[in-house]
């Protein structure tokens, strides 16, 4: 009867060990607990999944990403999944990105899955947009953006927009990405030290 | 002697407490070895992909295309990625590149997706990129020998000996096509040596050549 009990507590701290490690482990990863990331509106940056340091959690978040991240001296990146209202973003529904983006020699915006995988629309001219290659928006439209005269203004969504616009396809969730490259972002610049564009609703659409 | 008999009931909590502090013990073990593991135990990562494709050595190979690389979240589609990889072990590794009107960065990472170094052109605006990749004791052999060489070169030393260096380029921009081509097409990965004429400071036509 004694050796049952004791086989049974074994059994039972070996099933809850178990149990609650891994969930524990996988929690901490999936909720971010333990990693840098900060959250400016809509947007969220890691900041050291390049360079752990000693970070275990850091460490398995890249692996778990799986990219190749970016050092400090290259860029840094930004994803949205969600509206300014909190609404998460959707590839069939347009919006509009208000605002400026900070100072940096190049920057790139796209728009994926939460797999990874291109939301643009067939024959969508490239991989989203880049600062190179962008109609800055006239003095009354930056005054709406209400970030002065540098501001962008940028259309997401399948129906078409004048000046910049991504186009986008499928009903899926959208994620949006903001690459800076050569930027103090992150280094000399605090990343709550920085305005990013707003992202809110454009022309209504069915199911929006 | 008889022994003193504990309830029935304390007995009971006990053994619930001690079940379920071995319990909690255990479940820390599990967590720190989960999380310890994952990056090890990654099999889809971009530098395990890398790592297995057995690209050639010395060279900068395009790896765009690759599974891994295709993934959005994992790296820009509006940058093309070439990856040279590299064994310390061996010997250093000289990596250059001309200047170019093309936007680039340069990565250095380990086996296990750790990005330990990087700049981008504007370090080199001036000049092209020259640079050396040592381990501690090819530093100090190098530095031993007086190769001057390296005076002219950015120098990285590194805290293990396999991994791959990943240059960023960025293909959009109108007009830039021949500049990217050829930037690309002069990107270089080879085994360093130092130049015998400017080892210092063995008597002989070296000396020449010092100031």
């Amino acid at each position: 009867m004694r050796l049952l009990g004791g086989l049974l507590a074994i059994a039972t701290a070996c099933l809850m060990g178990l149990g609650l490690g891994g969930w524990s482990a996988w929690k901490a990863l999936e909720g971010d607990l333990f990693i840098a990331r900060n959250q400016l509106g809509s947007w969220s940056a890691y900041t050291d999944l390049a360079a752990p340091q000693g970070n275990p959690y850091a460490s398995a978040k890249a692996a778990q990403i799986g990219g190749l991240p970016m050092g400090l001296a290259e860029g840094f990146e930004f994803t949205a999944t969600t509206d300014s209202d909190g609404a998460p973003l959707l590839a069939g529904c347009n919006y509009m990105l208000l605002g400026s983006v900070p100072q940096a020699r190049l920057w790139t915006l796209d728009a994926v899955d939460e797999a990874g995988v291109s939301l643009l629309a067939d024959g969508a001219p490239q991989s989203g947009i880049n600062s190179r290659a962008i109609v800055h928006a006239p003095v009354e439209e930056a005054g709406r953006a209400g970030d002065g005269v540098d501001a962008l203004v940028i259309a997401v969504g399948p129906d078409p927009a004048p000046g910049n616009w991504i186009q986008t396809q499928s009903s899926a969730r959208l994620i949006l990405t903001l690459r800076l490259y050569d930027t103090q972002v992150g280094s000399g610049v605090g990343v709550r030290d920085i305005s990013l564009p707003r992202i809110v609703g454009g022309r209504a659409r069915e199911g929006c | 002697m008889e022994r003193p008999r504990t309830s029935m009931a304390g007995q009971i909590v006990g053994r619930t407490l001690i079940t379920v502090l071995a319990g909690m013990l255990l479940a820390c073990l599990v967590h720190i070895t989960v999380v310890l593991a994952i990056p090890k135990m990654a099999t889809t990562t971009a530098s395990v992909t890398l790592a297995n494709a057995n690209l050639p050595k010395f060279k900068f190979s395009d790896v765009s295309g690759m599974a891994a690389m295709s993934d959005a979240l994992a790296g820009d589609r509006q940058f093309r990625l070439f990856a040279c990889p590299f064994d310390l072990a061996a010997q250093p590794i000289a990596i250059s590149s001309p200047v170019s009107d093309v936007f680039w960065t340069l990565a250095i990472f380990d086996n296990g997706s750790r990005n330990t170094y990087s700049l981008n052109d504007r370090l080199t605006a001036s000049a092209g990129l020259e640079l050396v990749l040592v381990n501690a004791s090819q530093l100090a052999r190098l530095r031993e020998i007086g190769a001057q060489e390296l005076e002219k070169r950015i120098v990285v030393e590194l805290d293990f000996d396999q991994g791959f260096a990943l240059f960023r380029v960025f293909e959009g921009g109108v007009g830039k096509e021949d500049a990217l081509q050829s930037f690309v097409g002069s990107m270089q990965c080879n085994p360093f040596e130092p130049d015998p004429d400017t080892l210092a400071p063995e008597p002989g036509p070296a000396d020449d050549n010092r100031v």
